[in-house]
């Protein structure tokens, strides 16, 4: 397992956008859900890292008139993708487990 | 005729605005022109305060009785101005396609593209234009890490390489 927090949250999103899941869709998601936007560049870059480790797959769609034309590169995650993101998930909920957030806050 | 004949002729056409059968016409060219809109939808694309003026002053007055072919020549390059598709700042598709693979790059500028269309009509196209240009500087630096990524991959194996034949 070796993913960053943006893209545990890029594969969350293209799991649940599935399969439907592309740069704004992805953005607009991750805006709605997490409270933050991160930029078109850092979910790509994410993106790039992910299908290096063989995490997501791309495929393009039809260029469409408001995008100017441009292509859409829909994402879906592998097998491999979807049991590093569950063992991520599992690794977060154990280590929840035993906090004491009064004593920290004190 | 002029310059300077065609200036004063603007400034002396400008007191005088439209007759019915010119507004008849701005409204045909709205209409006819694409993308298809109407003049209350028109009202949200138009952002120069210069032209919705035009628009509203021919709209409010078009009792007038006087028309010259100039201030006809005049409002259609402007309502054309005005109907015509907003476009995104073009050099963000430069750096976009300089940074990311080419497939990568023309779905990161496609994207952009379809936020930018989405934002025209939302704000206004000097507006969608501006927050189109942060969303492309925001994207630099995480695309930039991922070339410079590459390159010292890329120069490591050569330099593991090039280790291995001279020793």
């Amino acid at each position: 397992m070796d993913i960053g927090v943006l893209e545990q949250h890029v594969l969350l999103a293209i799991v649940a956008l599935h399969p439907d899941a592309y740069g704004v869709s992805i953005q607009d998601h991750i805006q709605r859900r997490a409270g933050y936007e991160p930029s078109i560049g850092s979910i790509y870059a994410a993106v790039d890292r992910l299908e290096e480790k063989g995490f997501v797959k791309s495929r393009q769609g039809e260029p469409t008139r408001e995008r100017g034309g441009r292509r859409k590169l829909h994402f879906t995650v592998t097998a491999a993708g979807q049991s590093t993101l569950k063992e991520s998930l599992r690794a977060i909920t154990s280590l929840q487990r035993g906090l004491r957030w009064r004593e920290l806050s004190a | 005729m002029s310059k300077k004949n065609m200036e004063r002729e603007l400034l002396f056409c400008d007191n005088h605005v439209l007759t019915r059968a010119d507004i008849d016409h701005i409204i045909d060219t709205i209409k006819n022109s694409p993308p298809h809109i109407s003049i209350a939808e028109m009202q949200k694309y138009t952002v120069s305060p210069e032209a919705r003026a035009v628009l509203t002053e021919a709209i409010r007055r078009f009792e007038y009785e006087r028309v010259k072919p100039v201030i006809r020549k005049r409002v259609e390059s402007q309502i054309n101005s005005i109907t015509a598709d907003p476009l995104p700042p073009a050099w963000a598709a430069s750096v976009l396609t300089l940074l990311a693979g080419s497939r990568r790059a023309e779905a990161a500028i496609g994207d952009l593209n379809e936020r930018f269309a989405r934002e025209c009509t939302e704000v206004g196209p000097s507006r969608a234009r501006l927050l189109y240009s942060v969303r492309t500087v925001r994207s630099i630096w995480p695309l930039l890490q991922r070339v410079l990524v590459k390159v010292g991959v890329w120069a490591a194996i050569i330099s593991g390489v090039k280790r291995y034949f001279a020793g």
